[in-house]
């Protein structure tokens, strides 16, 4: 007769267990939430994390298992989940084997618009100074094509660039001819409000595979209200050349960004409602950032983080039933924080990285040929402050700009793994190190994290999601549908 | 439906020359004679009619092509049970011991070997009860069966035991598979644990085409969950780091999940843990119990209706696929699953494990579902009710 052994067999023994590291942080509700150092995370009780902390657990009482599922334990003499964690970190960090496969042209700083919460501080247009010169735009083309990223993105910035779109033009037959020679795979984005547009220029981008991304604050009232141009008909030309670009091009190929205002608090509905009619395959409900003409014109202030997060909350569950009823219509920031907490793909979003992906993410190409570490960077520059100005395309290239001790010293005083309070924080897996963000608000790259909005959204926005995750499974399933 | 008859007695033979115990032969049309050695000839109803008279009850074989006469013949004749037997199809004989085993089928699309029954594992739901004893007669043959495969095999799979137990011996029957077969799938039922060793996931990389998989079994996310059904101290950990080395090699892996009473209890953590820490696996095949071997010993610790895990499972199909795994759902009727999974329900390629109940002929869903196991003594859920929804069944086609 065969013999089995029974469950406690195989029970590991007290003096067998170990701790691996976590991290934990006390929730308003008085739970708190636990996070490997991968960012699996789940609530526990006080209690439960005392026991933990205590190795007072046993197999079989229910809170080993959760403890071992998450890798806050392992069995010492075993090595599978120290080497399982090891293989996921580097999955994690992979962006760091392909740096810089972003690279923004600022075409020109000349707008048509007059928004008061630009963030780029735009010229008017009768000032030809500000336009991106033919050989600046071909050095930074050149440069762009030095990183060693296999494959490279350009994005056409302003101001509007539709009103330099002919050296946009050259741009694009440039780097077309230097990627087939030298075998480095590129795409194209430009950021436009789309006034402009016309015939022409859309046959050129549908021909190049340009991708748009456009601005569409919500509805009609809100948006020119946010956008002011001459003749008041902002909403009117963004949301007609959308749906010319859908019907004569497809849905994927044009996008919209929409800026938080105060006027945008109380209609958070009627901004959705607007993207889902105009069949836009999601929405980022985004903050305004305190850069450019947003600081100038106390735009920035008129709102705080938890009216914010208010907005958001509401926009979430709005969006979330939308879902249920079978549209599939994400929210991209919520997307965003779901892809790090549920897999480990690199991420190639700039804020939600550690090291910074300033510089080793994307660099920015000013029309006067200066070239910054971010997008933001260039637009503090505008202001005076040369905080993130790396170098010159007219004499540096690829190398000295990613080498500059500027650069290096900013990226390693703020990596989260060890920056104060970031190391300790529950979220600091799934975060990103943000030094524009802080350098703005605080003057310094790292920042008090205490004092930080951005860290206070982060702590927000990610235990909201968490809890989503873990105890209210039908919206569960429709997050976990966002993250593909 | 009663699963097909693989081996038994041979009821008459007479050959010439000395074959060694199992030798193995390859079947061939009486019309294509291809000669040579190790080519038996099925006779088909209507010449044995005229060479042997009609009987019904017998399947008649010549050998080595000699010619056929009732007094000069060299001939062997076995129960019609074996009435199935076709061409490209390969038999082990025992001529000493007048028995014989069927190894491949050329109408089956799911031709599993047995490599060894030699385990380091002693499932608590095992269907194949391992045994401790010398079997390395079984690897021989499986030496002499590869050669004789029909060159174009869509399917091949191993099984055990644990097959890699010798691990020389069996890379040099996937590089004898290589070099005679062009196979589409080449399908190991592995626990893994031989590759906590890096050296053996290299050697296997050295040996394996793109075509091959290691199917390895995982039963929780929990070390004493894990390794006490598969009732060996160490056991997880060590299957692990064989995935982990068999990852670094490049090589195919899928998991296999059985759902019985102990997996079920934490099925979606256990998916979860997978969605994160193995997401790479290029398959996760959450399996129905199969009735038989170990778990009817242990029936009251493995057997669980399939309507008490029903929800579990689909929130968990729907964890895995959320990252991007291809799952599949094996052995389970449609009747006991949330209608969410049914379009990953896979029919058994083996053509004997769809077997069906009585009051499934009256169910709409049957050309599509999964069955029952026609093996064992099949243990039935409080679930199964014909499937009458049309709008449903456009879905399955």
């Amino acid at each position: 007769m065969v013999k089995f052994l029974s469950q406690s067999d195989f029970f590991t023994q007290k003096e067998e267990l170990v701790l691996l590291p976590f991290r934990f942080e006390r929730m308003a509700d008085g739970r708190f939430i636990i996070s490997n150092l991968l960012g699996d995370m789940d609530f526990f009780t006080e209690d439960e994390l005392n026991k933990i902390v205590n190795k007072d657990i046993f197999p079989g009482d229910g809170l080993y298992e959760r403890a071992f599922s998450l890798q806050f334990i392992a069995n010492a003499p075993q090595e599978f989940q120290l080497q399982t964690l090891a293989a996921r970190l580097r999955s994690r960090l992979q962006f760091l084997q392909t740096p810089t496969p972003l690279h923004i042209f600022v075409v020109t700083l000349r707008c048509e618009h007059s928004c008061p919460y630009c963030q780029v501080s735009r010229r008017s247009c009768d000032k030809q100074l500000y336009d991106m010169p033919l050989e600046i735009a071909f050095k930074g083309v050149d440069v762009a094509f030095q990183t060693p990223s296999p494959a490279i993105k350009i994005e056409f910035q302003g101001g509007e660039p539709l009103l330099n779109f002919s050296l946009i033009k050259e741009i694009v037959l440039y780097s077309e001819r230097k990627s087939s020679e030298i075998k480095k795979y590129v795409s194209f984005v430009m950021t436009t409000n789309l006034a402009l547009m016309d015939d022409n220029i859309l046959s050129f981008c549908k021909h190049h595979n340009v991708h748009i991304s456009t601005s569409l604050d919500g509805p009609e009232s809100l948006h020119n209200k946010n956008r002011p141009r001459p003749g008041g008909n902002s909403y009117q030309l963004a949301k007609q050349n959308i749906q010319k670009i859908q019907k004569e091009w497809g849905n994927d190929y044009v996008s919209a960004l929409m800026t938080t205002t105060e006027a945008s608090l109380s209609d958070v509905k009627g901004i959705i409602d607007e993207y889902v009619n105009l069949n836009l395959g999601g929405i980022f409900l985004r903050p305004l950032s305190p850069y450019g003409f947003a600081i100038k014109t106390k735009y920035y202030k008129k709102y705080d983080d938890h009216e914010w997060f208010d907005f958001y909350k509401k926009g979430l569950s709005y969006i979330l039933d939308i879902n249920k009823k079978g549209k599939h219509f994400p929210e991209f920031y919520t997307a965003l924080i779901l892809k790090r907490l549920l897999t480990d793909i690199p991420t190639g979003y700039v804020d939600l990285r550690s090291p910074s992906g300033i510089g080793l993410g994307a660099l920015i190409y000013n029309y006067d040929g200066k070239v910054y570490a971010a997008d933001e960077g260039r637009m503090l520059a505008e202001m005076g402050d040369h905080e993130f100005l790396l170098g010159d395309i007219k004499k540096d290239d690829y190398f000295d700009i990613i080498l500059s001790e500027k650069l290096i010293s900013i990226i390693s005083k703020t990596l989260t793994q060890c920056a104060p309070q970031c190391k300790d924080c529950v979220f600091e897996p799934v975060c990103g190190a943000d030094p524009v963000y802080h350098y703005a608000t605080q003057k310094d790259v790292l920042g008090i994290k205490s004092l930080s909005k951005f860290c206070s959204r982060q702590k927000n926005v990610i235990s909201y999601i968490v809890n989503i995750l873990q105890n209210d499974p039908e919206d569960a399933k429709i997050l976990r549908s966002w993250i593909r | 439906m009663k699963p097909l008859t693989l081996s038994g007695n041979i009821v008459d033979f007479k050959v010439n020359k000395k074959y060694q115990d199992n030798d193995v032969f390859r079947v061939f049309d009486m019309q294509s004679k291809h000669g040579g050695n190790k080519n038996i000839y099925l006779i088909t109803t209507e010449e044995s009619e005229n060479l042997w008279g009609d009987d019904e009850n017998k399947v008649y074989l010549y050998i080595d092509g000699l010619y056929i006469n009732k007094k000069n013949k060299n001939f062997i004749v076995l129960p019609k049970s074996f009435s199935y037997l076709s061409s490209g199809d390969a038999i082990a004989f025992n001529f000493s011991k007048k028995n014989l085993r069927v190894l491949f089928r050329e109408n089956s699309r799911h031709n599993y070997f047995l490599v060894t029954e030699n385990c380091n594992h002693y499932c608590l739901m095992c269907s194949q009860p391992p045994k401790n004893l010398d079997d390395s007669w079984v690897l021989n043959r499986l030496k002499k069966l590869i050669p004789l495969l029909p060159c174009k095999t869509d399917f091949i799979g191993f099984t055990g035991g644990e097959p890699f137990t010798n691990v020389d011996s069996f890379l040099e029957i996937i590089s004898l598979c290589n070099a005679h077969v062009q196979a589409n799938h080449i399908h190991v039922l592995s626990n893994g644990r031989y590759f906590k060793d890096r050296l053996i996931a290299e050697k296997l990389s050295k040996v394996a085409n793109k075509n091959l998989t290691i199917g390895i079994p995982l039963y929780s996310s929990v070390d004493w969950i894990h390794d006490y059904v598969v009732q060996s101290k160490g056991a997880l950990n060590e299957t692990m780091m064989g995935i982990l080395h068999l990852k670094e090699y490049g090589l195919n892996i899928e998991i296999r999940v059985v759902l019985n009473k102990i997996t079920t209890e934490r099925l979606e953590e256990t998916a979860l843990w997978i969605s994160k820490n193995l997401p790479f696996v290029n398959h996760v095949a959450l399996m129905g119990l199969e009735n038989t071997g170990f778990a009817l010993a242990n029936d009251d610790v493995v057997w669980i209706d399939p309507v008490e895990y029903k929800k579990a499972l689909s929130n968990s199909v729907n964890i895995l696929q959320s990252v991007g795994l291809s799952v599949s759902i094996y052995n389970l009727p449609f009747c006991v699953l949330d209608q969410s999974v049914w379009n990953i329900s896979r029919q058994s390629i083996a053509d004997w494990k769809n077997a069906y109940l009585p009051q499934c002929e009256t169910c709409q869903a049957k050309p599509y579902c999964a069955g029952f196991f026609s093996s064992g003594r099949p243990k039935l859920s409080s679930g199964i009710t014909p499937v009458k929804d049309s709008k449903v069944l456009e879905l399955l086609k």
